[in-house]
Formats: structure tokens, sequence, C-alpha cells
């Protein structure tokens, strides 16, 4: 069943969701259980996430699959984009796994030196949820 | 079965030969292979270690301590080390089982990071799992707010 009266911007969760997808069918794992790391690894690759977004987006209703599928591979190409500024001891960004297990990320900052940009981001969110929040009480009222 | 649950196994299968192919071919070593075969690993240059935490500090470097696996010395420079941080190494492993550091890292505000991490990722899930539902009957997610 298609929803066609239903808002684009409704289904940003997904897009939110398919930022943090990668981390978290990852870290959990190997941080609870640290033998699962190399098991869990190729959900943290773009091939891996990509197919955990399909299977994801596969699940949900019919009418809504394809959206699901867009907002989710958005949300997953951020994160890797945006991981790619953390630097670090090994590789950590195999954009191209399983063909190459060469490193693409740009490596700027540490984790610790990016924790002083998180209150910008979450401003940045909160402004945008705000301003989306404005247009569609406009929407509706008007 | 119908297309998606084909498409679902599909995607489930070629998902695991991901998982299985990191699991036995990865380019990093990591130091519990090391300790299991040193004799092998000799030499080799370890980059892959589970949540490493600086331990006792000596003059020549430190206890390595991992989340699970014994204590493994370094030799290192221990300046500016403190102990109970996360750190990022990499280093030679030698078969009568200490390491020399090649690179390391302090892994600075690691802790505060986990924390930061968890809230926006509980935070998206649990909106999630407001918002939509599982239709075990149509074995889908829906919107919750269906009428």
């Amino acid at each position: 069943m298609v929803h066609k009266d239903r808002p684009v911007h409704a289904l940003r969760l997904l897009f939110y969701l398919g930022t943090i997808l990668p981390d978290i069918l990852t870290r959990p794992w190997y941080i609870l259980i640290p033998a699962t790391h190399d098991w869990s690894f190729p959900f943290h690759t773009p091939a891996g996430a990509l197919l955990a977004c399909g299977i994801l987006a596969l699940l949900f209703e019919p009418g809504l699959q394809k959206a699901a599928f867009t907002r989710l591979s958005l949300g997953m190409v951020l994160h890797f984009i945006l991981d790619g500024f953390q630097k670090q001891i090994i590789g950590n960004n195999f954009w191209l796994y399983p063909f190459s297990w060469k490193d693409f990320g740009y490596g700027v900052l540490w984790a610790g030196e990016l924790m002083r940009y998180i209150p910008m981001w979450i401003a940045l969110v909160v402004l945008m949820e705000l301003i989306i929040a404005f247009c569609r009480r406009k929407q509706l009222s008007g | 079965m119908n297309k998606r649950r084909i498409a679902l196994l599909i995607l489930t299968m070629t998902a695991a030969g991901l998982c299985v192919r990191s699991a036995l071919r990865h380019p990093w070593t990591s130091l519990n292979q090391c300790l299991d075969q040193p004799e092998r690993y000799d030499g080799h240059e370890v980059t892959q270690f589970r949540e490493p935490v600086i331990g006792k500090l000596f003059a020549d470097g430190f206890e390595l301590l991992q989340k699970d696996g014994p204590p493994v010395r370094v030799y290192c420079d221990t300046t500016g080390l403190i102990r109970g941080e996360f750190v990022g190494i990499r280093a030679t492993f030698h078969r009568q089982g200490y390491l020399d550091q090649t690179y390391l890292q302090i892994a600075t505000l690691r802790r505060e990071k986990m924390v930061i991490s968890v809230l926006p990722a509980v935070l998206v899930v649990g909106l999630f799992m407001c918002r939509f539902r599982w239709n075990r009957r149509k074995f889908q997610i829906e919107p919750r707010d269906r009428a």
C-alpha cells in the first residue's frame, strides 16, 4: 500500500538510522564480545552496510521499501564520508571491500579531537528539525 | 516462497559471505593471533587489539591490557602515557611474548565518545520503534499510525 499523502520528510528518521547503521551493526558486538570483530567488520564497509540497508528496506511494507532503502543508503553514505575525517591507527575506510583493502580515509582529526564539534552537529540537527517542524505547521495551517 | 523472501535470503547469504571472508582473510594481524602462534608471528607487525588499555607503567614501557587475554609487555617511550587510558598502537611482536611499539596514540576521550555515541543511537532506535511496528502476520515493518 503506497502512502501517497505521506510527506517525504516523515521518513527522515530512516536517514538518521542509516547514519548510525554501520556503527550499531558492528561496535556493540565487538566491544562486548571482542572475538566478533573480524566477523562483523564488513558491516562497517559500504558493501556490507548497503546489504544491511537492502535487507532492512525489504522488511518494510512494499509501498515504503524504495523510500526506506534510499534514505537508509543516503544516511549510510554520509556516515562513511564523515568517518573518513577520523584518523586511524590502521585503516577503517575500506570502501571497496571485498574487492580491495585499500583505505580511503583522509585522516584529518583523531576521534578525541572530533569531540569538540559534537555540540555544533547537535545544534545543526536540532535547527534542521525545528525548521522542518515550522514548515510542516505552516503547510498544515495554510 | 515469494520474491521478497527470496531477495531477503540472497542478501542475507551475501552478507554472511562477506562476514566469513573478513573473518578468514583480512590484512591485520591481531595480538591474540600472535599469542596463539608466537613462532609463526615472530617479527610481525600487530595492528589489531581488543580494547587496549595502558596497565602498569615501567621506565621502558608498559603492560598492555586487553578486554580478553593476558597482559602483554610493550617496550616504548612512556612520555605522556597515563595508566587506564585507551591506546591505539602498532607494534612488532616477538615470540618471547612482548611487543616493540612502532606507533602509539592515546585514545583521548574514548570513554566519553562511547557514552555520547550511545545517546543518539538509543534515541534514533527508540524513535524508530515508536514510529514503526513489526507486523508478524505479514512479516513486514509498517508505520504505527496506519489506520
